[in-house]
């Protein structure tokens, strides 16, 4: 039997080319905002020198599918108004064509427009890159292979609602049920596997539990799928338009067991948004263990549920049908949504089943592999990383066995269980480890690979606050893994890369950078490119919120001067700290650097202003590198102010100091020594630069980051002058400063507190509700924390400053928080 | 030529034509007069192929014009729901579109009936009366150079000079070019001089089709004045065909059909003191046809 009738041809040029007018408008629109989201993009995400991305006040590149969707949406909606609207239907449908052409031809010159878009964003990405180096801007731009997978996935997507909708179209007759229809088809299945995994939390999707691909063969086969699913759904619109029947359309008659179907729809739609919206634990509860665990869930579930689904789907057929009375017919076949509550019941208890027989203990893993989802940093194959994971939340407060898979998965996703031979509690401290890993807040997806070969996806959620003990691991603990270590190490990926802060370093220091990365070995680079810390080279260090990587903050226990090496497409970058493991690179550095800080038009000013010390205040971190060693020194100055504990001696012996290091200091960086034979150098950060107290606000432009560096600052100096300065700045740290950022002390508060913890009066959590022991504790403040969580009720937990700890025990005794 | 047979369209529970059979020869105009709801853009809409048939066929030159591209070339359809290509497309967009669809689309015609409707190609459609829609559809269609056109009430809403204007470009395409014109209205007098067919839809059915010159021909009415009375019974004796007698005394009004020299010598054989033959409009024409076959003229219009 014959498809169509009448013979048709698939395609018209001419009428492609009329409905390429059609769509001029809203092509280039589209266009023109995907070129300047492109130009954005280059800005990357919450780049703070960005001045474009402060005025928007969020990374612009995350908006690249939303234009696809708009775009795909509102072609759709043309598609009916020119097409399916009764208005034009005597128009198109008595033209010459066939419809099945008209929507081959509509499709072709969506998807024109669409390549027009996709290209408009290279082009704003070239602009964009030629802007940010011609601003100097320090923000990362998004990998090129990523936004073009990214894109692609969003035209995938696009073409899948695009088809959708006139496939709808083609079979229901109102533009208003076209739209619920399409709500449905979209939202439910996404509120379907919502409400499957809010009933049923387990750290794993019901998907990957149904597909154990592993994380890259998921991806593959649901870019696969989607691919053939929009196939497929290209040749159903084909056929369903090329066989709609105009005289349909605004016939409620013909379609009334569609509208039911799509007011059933709504209806499920609108009873998971709104068992979404009142989150209630009874009622999450009642749907975990059914109605028999409180006889008032079936309260709570009619009054969250079963009253909205009902306002819902009446409204809709009310609509739909036109007649209150008809309306009124149709709510007899209400009940049958609960089968979509069902179905999604039932197959959560089937991915449960399948879930428990998992085995994630430490002896039945063979290895993991994190995958980065954002920057795809990680996700190159074959690489490993480890990190401290949760997966979920536990503010939630699901059930008791959840609760014991939460702690199992946790310990599964802390590096020290994924080591064979980690130390549980190295105190050495060592922090948490993430490969050039820069956005610490999103989701990742953690690949389990057990020993019988099977993968398993797993999402994690990686927090962003402190790290603790159990979560610790060094990279000595798997130095013996040579298949990650080379992978880790592997120079591969930055083949023909570049610096790409600070940036316009010039390509010889870009290849005096890679030719001293490629003389060393796989674990030296592999130190090199999961550590920041240069004084605990050989062990990971961690690496804060993305505003930090330019700059050391004072949280930070990296001391080095850090640079960020890109891919030549940015698809993958790491950053990396110079010192003694790269002494050529280094040099060349300082002397770049040197160069610049001296040329700068402000230079003179700031010496002058130095020298005199003319200021109310100065800080700056001084870091030196001295025989190989990294060491720094904070600095605080303020001549208006009183030093702790003053009199009229200190205040002396204080100025005395403080001017004395400020002429030392304008001494060394005055001096114009070579850089060659200079043996010390020094790094200069100094942020905060005030004329008076009364006057109270930061002289930028006399500051070194006020010069246009927003990296540290570098100037050759001679050996022995640095060292004077450096003893110097020591003594006068040591009388004067009550924080030395090279040791941190031990302070009289803190032992109070670690006393307190150890004879259990006082109990501090990380933000997992982990319980610290001391030596976590101090692991944790030596890497910078600052602050813990206390137990404030059941389960929930407040985040306390260790100074705010302290003050409480004194307050209180000492006996209780 | 286009072959109506059985053609039957329903939606829902309402039959917009039922067992319809008709043809409509090439080069002709064709009327088609019913009241609104009758069948008459449905059966348009059939013919031009956007609604399927629930039964029965539409043809043209044998071909089923349903989604069937090769079948419509050479068809344009004038729509009452024409909507153009956008609200802000302009008259001259509108003829590239026709264009690009309609191989035989003539620019320079175009222009020349645009000129003629004094309507300016750079006319916005939104900007545009209902009447100059109309005069619009008109345009475009006749420059499509296609060999069958429909209008569907497109001269209904137009000012007596441009539908005269309009009408003489119709007989203009028909004579020039052999076009078949198929025309719907729910006025009888707005077809009156312009078809050479008609044809009356009542109730999803051609009730009555003929040629229009026959139909008026045909029928005629004569006012008669005798000495004495007669009854309707004299003269079908007579044997005319006699569709109404209405008799005042000695003086009697028919309504006749057949041949008029045949009835003017009966009826003069009757001997009459005054006898007038006088023209019937193709209202009355209608109006008598349909009593005759049982209908009542005044449902239709």
């Amino acid at each position: 039997m014959k498809l169509f009738k009448a013979k048709a041809s698939l395609f018209s040029g001419s009428y492609y080319k009329e409905l390429l007018k059609e769509l001029m408008v809203l092509g280039i629109v589209c266009a023109a905002l995907q070129l300047f989201y492109g130009i954005m993009g280059e800005f990357g995400e919450g780049a703070p020198s960005s001045p474009l991305v402060l005025l928007f006040g969020f990374g612009m590149n995350r908006v690249h599918p939303d234009i696809f969707t708009l775009y795909f949406f509102a072609s759709a909606l043309s598609f009916l108004f020119t097409h399916v609207h009764r208005k034009n239907w005597d128009f198109r449908n008595s033209l010459p064509i066939a419809k099945r052409t008209m929507f081959a031809c509509h499709f072709a010159a969506v998807m024109t427009w669409a390549a027009i878009i996709f290209i408009a964003n290279f082009i704003g990405v070239f602009i964009g890159e030629g802007l940010r180096i011609a601003m100097s801007s320090t923000s990362l731009p998004d990998g090129f292979g990523i936004s073009a997978v990214s894109m692609i996935k969003s035209v995938i997507s696009g073409v899948t609602s695009y088809c959708i909708i006139v496939i709808i179209a083609s079979v229901v007759n109102r533009v208003f049920s076209v739209l619920a229809a399409f709500g449905v088809v979209i939202g439910l299945p996404i509120l379907f596997i919502g409400f499957e995994a809010y009933i049923r939390y387990r750290g794993m999707d019901t998907l990957e539990l149904l597909f154990p691909l592993g994380i890259n063969g998921l991806e593959t086969f649901k870019l696969i799928v989607s691919i053939l699913f929009a196939l497929l759904l290209i040749v159903l619109a084909y056929i369903a338009y090329g066989k709609s029947r105009v005289e349909t359309f605004q016939k409620p008659a013909r379609t009334e067991a569609i509208n039911v179907l799509i007011g059933l729809g709504v209806a499920a739609c609108v009873g998971l948004i709104a068992t979404f919206a009142f989150e209630n634990s009874d009622l999450m509860r009642f749907y975990q263990s059914g109605p028999k665990y409180e006889s008032s869930s079936w309260y709570l579930c009619i009054v969250y549920a079963c009253i909205p689904m009902l306002i819902a789907y009446f409204i809709f057929m009310w609509i739909s049908q036109r007649s209150f009375v008809r309306a009124l017919k149709k709510l007899v076949f209400l009940p049958l949504v609960l089968v979509v509550f069902g179905a999604a019941i039932l197959i959560a208890m089937i991915a449960d089943k399948k879930w428990e027989k998992l085995d994630f203990s430490v002896e039945n893993i063979d290895y993991v592999r994190i995958k980065d989802e954002h920057f795809g940093l990680n996700s190159q194959p074959g690489y490993y990383s480890y990190a401290f994971f949760s997966s979920g939340s536990q503010s939630r407060g699901s059930s008791k066995a959840f609760n014991v898979k939460h702690t199992d998965s946790a310990v599964l996703l802390s590096a020290s269980t994924l080591a064979k031979n980690s130390k549980d509690n190295s105190d050495d401290g060592v922090s948490m480890l993430f490969e050039s890993y820069i956005n610490s807040d999103y989701t990742k997806k953690i690949e389990i690979t057990l020993k019988d070969g099977t993968k398993w996806g797993v999402t994690g959620n990686n927090h962003s606050g402190p790290a603790t003990a159990k979560g610790r691991i060094a990279l000595e603990d798997v130095e013996d893994n040579k298949e990650y270590i080379d992978a880790l190490g592997s120079l591969d990926r930055f083949k023909n890369g570049k610096v790409i802060y600070p940036l316009n370093l010039g390509s010889e220091f870009n290849k005096t950078l890679l030719d001293e990365l490629a003389s060393l070995s796989s674990i030296e680079r592999a130190r090199i490119f999961i550590s920041e810390a240069s004084n605990n080279l050989g062990y990971p260090s961690y690496v804060h919120d993305s505003a930090p990587i330019f700059k050391s903050d004072e949280w930070s226990s990296s001391y080095g001067y850090t640079l960020m090496l890109a891919s030549p497409t940015y698809d993958h970058v790491s950053l990396i700290d110079l010192g003694e493991h790269l002494p050529k690179t280094t040099e060349l550095f300082m002397k770049l650097m040197d160069k610049k800080t001296r040329s700068h038009k402000d230079y003179g000013e700031f010496i002058t202003m130095l020298k005199n010390a003319s200021f109310a205040q100065l800080e700056g971190r001084f870091i030196v590198l001295k025989d190989g060693k990294m060491l720094e020194h904070g600095l605080q100055l303020e001549y208006s102010a009183s030093p702790v504990n003053s009199n009229a001696s200190t205040d002396k012996e204080y100025s005395r100091m403080a001017g004395e290091i400020c002429t030392l200091l304008a001494e060394c960086i005055e001096a114009k020594e070579p850089i060659e034979n200079a043996s010390t150098v020094i790094g200069l950060d100094i942020y905060r630069f005030c004329k008076s107290l009364d006057k109270y606000y930061y002289y930028g432009e006399y500051s070194f980051e006020g010069m246009g560096i927003t990296a540290k600052l570098f100037v050759g100096v001679s050996a022995e002058k640095a060292e004077q300065l450096m003893k110097l700045i020591g003594e006068f740290n040591e009388k004067f400063n009550a924080y030395n950022y090279d040791e941190i002390p031990f302070q009289y508060e803190f032992e109070i507190i670690t006393e307190a913890v150890s004879d259990g009066r006082l109990k501090l959590y990380d933000q997992f509700g982990n319980e610290l022991t001391v030596d976590d504790m101090v692991g944790m403040y030596k890497n910078g924390y600052q602050w813990f969580y206390v137990e404030n009720g059941e389960q929930n937990f407040e985040q306390v400053f260790i100074m705010d700890i302290y003050q409480r025990l004194m307050e209180q005794g000492e006996d209780t928080l | 030529m286009i072959e109506i047979t059985n053609l039957s369209k329903g939606f829902g529970s309402v039959k917009a034509l039922d067992s319809m059979t008709c043809t409509i020869p090439d080069g002709c105009i064709f009327g088609m007069v019913g009241a609104n709801g009758a069948g008459k853009s449905t059966l348009l809409r059939l013919i031009s192929g956007i609604y399927l048939p629930d039964e029965g066929s539409v043809k043209i030159n044998g071909e089923e014009v349903y989604d069937n591209p090769k079948a419509k070339e050479n068809l344009v359809f004038s729509s009452d729901l024409m909507r153009l290509v956008s609200n802000g497309a302009t008259l001259k967009r509108m003829a590239q579109f026709y264009a690009s669809v309609y191989k035989n689309f003539s620019f320079e015609k175009f222009e020349h009936l645009a000129s003629i409707f004094n309507l300016k190609p750079s006319l916005k459609v939104r900007a545009m009366s209902k009447g100059m829609t109309k005069q619009s559809q008109t345009i475009l269609s006749l420059a499509c150079n296609t060999d069958i056109i429909l209008f569907d009430e497109t001269f209904d809403g137009l000012d007596p000079i441009a539908r005269n204007v309009a009408k003489k470009l119709l007989y203009r395409e028909v004579c020039d070019n052999g076009t078949t014109i198929i025309v719907t209205s729910h006025s009888l007098r707005e077809l009156e001089d312009t078809c050479d067919q008609l044809a009356m839809v009542y109730k999803g059915k051609i009730v009555l089709q003929s040629d229009v010159s026959d139909l008026k021909t045909k029928l005629f009415k004569v006012q008669l004045a005798f000495d004495q009375e007669h009854s309707r019974e004299d003269f079908t004796a007579a044997g005319l065909e006699l569709l109404s007698f209405t008799k005042a005394g000695k003086v009697v009004t028919l309504i006749l059909k057949g041949d008029r020299d045949d009835a003017e010598a009966k009826l003069n054989a009757m001997k009459p003191v005054l006898m007038e033959v006088l023209p019937l409009s193709l209202e009355e024409v209608f109006t008598y046809e349909m009593n005759v076959m049982g209908y009542k003229f005044d449902e239709i219009d």
